[in-house]
């Protein structure tokens, strides 16, 4: 089996293209192998302990402090990654809101903006923050 | 020299032509909608002298874009809202666009002068914030509405 890799800047996520005459068992299996990877989980810090944070129960990554913390459905961690990185390794659905903060889009319930032109942005879990105007093209984006 | 300098001068310098480009024409639109063009006003020309008059011209106007251009860091603040980021915006242009109206001509030389070109500036900057506060909010519900969508596929 020949493996090619090719560098594509244009694309937002990894994409496999297998190549062979026909359909084989050997190739579903491929597929089904494929199909079911999934990234290894961020380290999560909390009191002395290392937690294994699944991508899909992050709601949100912050910097504060020059410290990078994610809240996730289970707890607020500390992630040793800086922020600019995990926005590299994260799947597509999360979006950065500001220079500090990227938030899943799964977990966005509904942006609200007041008379001072603040953009609220609610997320499950009762967390709320604010989205930067410049990156509201790229929330669109995501979920439009 | 720092980053934040390098940047100011960045957008400053473009700034302060085109202020100075655009000083000119106005100056010229103006004058011609009163009957003949000038680049200068003629009361300022009879006051300091043709070529004074050009250089103060210049000067006064490229500031005026020089400190519009680099004024709008604060629209790129994550600290501040649109509303107050307008706010201080038109707070600077104002304080050097009224004494550069006063000195070039813009304006009449009274207090009447000076309020009305004010209140020109404020109503455009009214307008400006208005139309973004408007498409924002447009581009808002346009999210809501696919988050209710997304929210109503999922089993």
């Amino acid at each position: 089996m020949r493996i090619d890799f090719i560098k594509d800047k244009t694309l937002t996520e990894p994409r496999v293209i297998i190549q062979a005459p026909s359909r084989t068992e050997d190739i579903e299996e491929l597929i089904d192998m494929i199909s079911g990877f999934s990234p290894s989980p961020i380290k999560g810090y909390s009191e002395g302990s290392i937690t294994r944070v699944s991508r899909d129960s992050i709601i949100r990554i912050y910097s504060k402090d020059k410290r990078v913390y994610a809240d996730t459905v289970d707890g607020s961690f500390v992630i040793k990654s800086p922020l600019y990185q995990l926005e590299e390794d994260l799947p597509s659905k999360f979006v950065r809101i500001s220079n500090s903060e990227i938030v899943n889009s799964d977990k966005i319930i509904r942006l609200e903006m007041n008379l001072s032109g603040k953009i609220k942005i609610l997320l499950e879990g009762d967390i709320e923050s604010y989205v930067s105007r410049r990156y509201i093209p790229k929330v669109k984006e995501v979920l439009i | 020299m720092n980053d934040t300098m390098k940047m100011l001068l960045k957008m400053g310098i473009p700034g302060f032509v085109i202020g100075m480009i655009i000083g000119f024409m106005l100056t010229f639109i103006f004058s011609m909608m009163n009957g003949e063009g000038f680049i200068v006003a003629p009361a300022l020309v009879s006051e300091i002298g043709e070529v004074p008059a050009l250089i103060v011209q210049a000067l006064l106007s490229g500031t005026v874009g020089f400190v519009g251009t680099v004024g709008t860091f604060v629209y790129y603040s994550e600290r501040i809202g649109l509303t107050l980021a307008s706010l201080l915006h038109c707070l600077m242009c104002l304080a050097v666009f009224i004494p550069t109206a006063h000195i070039l001509w813009w304006s009449d030389r009274t207090l009447e002068g000076a309020l009305l070109f004010a209140g020109m500036i404020v109503c455009m900057y009214a307008l400006i914030w208005f139309s973004v506060y408007v498409s924002s909010a447009v581009q808002i519900q346009r999210i809501n509405k696919a988050l209710e969508e997304k929210r109503s596929r999922k089993p």
